[in-house]
Parts: structure tokens; sequence; C-alpha cells
């Protein structure tokens, strides 16, 4: 199915809802629950925080779907709504993680043997070390590859500041994750691709 | 932008990140760039950006866990849509039922439940011990899981009629310390656990890998578990007086109430097809 057909298909979902099938609004949250699970979880760090924030935004969507003006997808329109209940669920808790995370102490031996799960697990920790508005951008432009004009949409805001936000978390998380980077493996000097160059993701 | 050196100053991970992403004026970027072109340790900060967005971009890509599926299905058929489970086919629809309220419910489950123990358990290390109990006199190993505070083995059999009242008087005797209106206070029974559950009854890590599938979270403690039987002739396949597992868990409901899964004896391997029921606690 093309993005197209997949983009009418939902908002032809969406129209039946409103209009009374009950069975519409289960078909879209069946499409779209496990990115929206994924973007959540990564956001808030905590799988019990996630399930909250995506059962409350998905109850919040279902009410307010007669409002749903068609200005943006609806896949785009169901992550905002998923998203700023993150953002309120985790300014409620008003504590991110406080764990330490192993900044650069381990030895290269053990950087040799850290496995994927390892290092997903170390990611989403450092993740959760960020203001949740970064992780929020962080997580939709480089983990869910969203482009960073849709993830403005999604954040209802400026291209500019999620630009400046996906900035600020990139630098916190190296800091944060610097011995993930295998040493002596430099990158050779390259010229820096503006963002409007650069490929979308499919 | 920090500590001039000879050649130029050296570039922090933001002005880095902020080049990166096309943040910095023109003129900036150019002499930034010229920079890194020729620093092996501005390069070297550079790699650690890289080597973090790709990281990020090597996430798995892990599906929502099927016990928040179930939640969320529950939550939304609440409230007046349904959700047809993809793994149970188009005629399954997921409804909740009224649920009776308070102290008639905590007397109702008195009056089922075979034996209750109520706050600590204090096994005897045998085959029988529940699990998540002392199995080496009367200390919890700090490795195990933490029991629930209320291990029923009641034998019951719940159904969609009445799950929603008997979840009620289960987690009313959680919360009770005398364990509810009416409810005694003892030993759970082994021989009523249903062989099929035998497993999660006497080893806590296997209650608490179906525990962790409901939640998506290792180290979950239920408030309360009983151990039961299932009957819901709707479900596909229709099931009757099946093994059950009544898991109670803390806060996972609408507005922060308690909620529980109905599972079957398989719920940490597949998921999918055993998560029989979510009912909320409505009192």
């Amino acid at each position: 199915m093309s993005a197209a057909t997949a983009a009418e298909d939902d908002r032809e979902l969406l129209a039946r809802h409103v209009a009374g099938d009950r069975d519409a609004f289960g078909e879209l949250v069946r499409r779209h629950r496990d990115r929206l699970w994924r973007v959540a979880l990564r956001t808030l760090g905590n799988p019990e925080d996630a399930a909250d924030a995506v059962q409350e935004g998905l109850l919040s969507a279902y009410r307010a779907a007669a409002g749903f003006r068609g200005d943006a997808a609806v896949t785009t329109w169901l992550h905002r709504i998923v998203v700023n209940a993150c953002l309120d669920l985790a300014r409620r808790r008003a504590v991110r993680a406080t764990e330490p995370i192993d900044e650069g102490t381990a030895a290269v031996s053990d950087r040799d043997r850290l496995g994927e799960r390892e290092t997903a697990t170390e990611v989403l920790a450092a993740l959760r070390r960020l203001p949740v508005e970064q992780a929020a951008a962080v997580v939709l432009v480089d983990v869910e590859g969203y482009p960073v004009a849709e993830v403005a949409e999604i954040l209802e805001v400026p291209v500019g500041t999620v630009k400046s936000r996906c900035s600020r978390g990139r630098a916190r998380l190296a800091d944060l994750l610097g011995h993930l980077q295998p040493p002596g493996n430099l990158p050779p000097a390259a010229p820096v691709i503006p963002e409007t160059e650069r490929e979308e993701p499919a | 932008v920090t500590t001039p050196t000879p050649d130029g100053p050296h570039l922090d991970l933001d002005a880095i990140a902020d080049l990166e992403e096309g943040l910095t004026d023109p003129a900036t970027a150019a002499e930034q760039q010229a920079h890194l072109d020729g620093c092996t340790d501005c390069r070297a900060a550079r790699a650690r950006l890289v080597a973090t967005r790709e990281a990020l971009a090597g996430l798995p890509a892990e599906p929502m866990p099927a016990g928040v599926v179930t939640r969320v299905d529950a939550a939304v058929a609440a409230a007046g849509g349904t959700i047809v489970p993809a793994t149970l086919g188009r005629s399954r629809v997921w409804t909740r039922h009224p649920s009776l309220a308070g102290l008639a419910a905590a007397a109702a489950v008195a009056a089922v439940v075979g034996a209750v123990a109520v706050g600590a358990l204090h096994g005897s290390g045998s085959e029988g011990t529940p699990a998540g109990a002392d199995t080496a006199g009367g200390v919890n190993h700090p490795a195990l899981p933490q029991p629930p505070a209320v291990v029923v083995t009641s034998g019951r059999v719940y159904t969609p009629v009445n799950a929603g009242h008997l979840v009620n008087g289960l987690d009313a005797a959680a919360s009770t310390p005398s364990g509810g209106a009416g409810v005694r206070s003892a030993a759970p029974s082994p021989a009523a656990v249903p062989l099929a559950l035998r497993s999660m009854f006497v080893d806590p890590a296997a209650l608490a890998n179906c525990v962790a599938q409901l939640t998506g979270v290792v180290g979950v403690t239920p408030v309360a578990v009983d151990y039961a039987r299932y009957s819901d002739p709707q479900h596909r396949p229709p099931l009757r007086n099946v093994p059950a597992l009544v898991v109670v868990l803390r806060g996972i409901g609408v507005a922060g109430k308690n909620a529980a899964y109905i599972v079957g004896p398989h719920c940490a391997t597949a998921p999918d097809n055993n998560i029989y029921r979510y009912e909320e606690v409505t009192r």
C-alpha cells in the first residue's frame, strides 16, 4: 500500500468513525499503535508511563475526531495527540531519569563486548536524561525517521525549533554516549549537507 | 566555541551539532568547517555525534506489548468503540461489562475464594510454595520478584459476566489488611491450582515473565493474583473452564485505578492468544 493510499484510508476510517462506525477507530488504532507506542516509550523512557500516554492520547483522539480538520495527515494528527499526552504526563511527573549513566568509563574491551541490546538500553537511558521536548524531537526525527517538517507539524513548533531541539539533544546524547564510538574510526572530513538537500526517509 | 588554539578555536559538541543541522550562519559555518577538516579532535567529536545518530536509528522496532494492546483496546471499547484483535478474527469484540463495586464485591469474592494469603507469604520451600514466596528460611532473595500481596487459589470460574464483580472483590481483598470483608487469611492451596498454572504458582520467574508481558516492564509486582478458570463462549476459540490466572495490577486503569488481566498459562510465551480479558477495577 502506498503512503498516499494509506493516508486516504486513514481519512476514510476517521470519517467512518465520526459517522458512527464502531469498528473504524479500532482499525485506525491497530494500524498505528506500534509506532505510537515506540514514540511514547522512547520519549518517556518508561513503559508504564508510555502505556498511560498512549491510552490517554488515543481516547482523546477518539473523542476529538469530529474536530479533525484534515489539514494534516491522520497519522500526523494521531502522533500530535499522543506526543502531547507524553509531554503533559512528563510535566505532571516533573521528574526525568536521574540514574547515572556510565559516561565514557567502559574499557575498550568492554566496548567490544557491548551487544545491540546493551547499546539500545544505554541509548534509551540517555534519552531519559534529555528534557522531554528534546527527547520527543530526537525520537521523531532520528529514531522514527520522520521528516523535520512533519515533526514540526506534530510538535506544533517551527521547523527551526525542531532542528534546534534535535541539535541540543544529539549533542547531549553524544556526550552521554561517547564511549559507544569505536576508537580510531573517524569519518573523513566531508562537507555539511544542508537539511533542505537531505533525502527524506521513505 | 571554546578553547582557542594556534590552529583556531576547537568546536564543542553543540557547535558541531548546530553545524551539521544547518543552524550556523554561513560565514561562521565556513570557518568551522575549515577547522573541522584539519582538526583531529573536532573530527573525533563529530564522530561521536555520528555514532549517536546511528545508535538512535538502530534502536529495535519493538511492537506494543500484548498487555498494553489489550488495555488500550479495552479503553477504546469502553469509550464506545470496538477493537477486533488481529489474532482473533473479525468476529471477536472486546467489551466491558458493568461491575458491582466496593464491599458487595469484596463480600462476594470472600464467599468463593478457596484460600487467601495476605501480606508476607511464608512458604515451606516445598513444591507448593507460591510464586515469589520465600524459599530460604523466611528471607526473600533480593534477585527474585516480590510476591503479590494477595495470592488466591479460588479455582473459581471467571466469565465476562462475573469478571468485573470478582476482580473488584479481589482488589478489595488486596487493599484490606485483613484480606477484605470476610476474607480469611490462610495459606493458598497448591492442590487448588490448575496443573497448567502450577509453574507460575511455584516459580517466581515464570509469574514475573507473564506480568512483564502484560505491562511491558520487568519487575512489576501484582497487587493480587488468583489461580482460577475462565469461560467465555464468545471468545474465538470458545473458552470453557480453561485454567486462567487473574492478575490485578496497580494503577494501570483509567484515572490511576487498578485493573486486572485474565490470562492463560502461556501468557509469557504466547501473549497474543493467552490474554483473555482486561477488566478495570471500578470501586
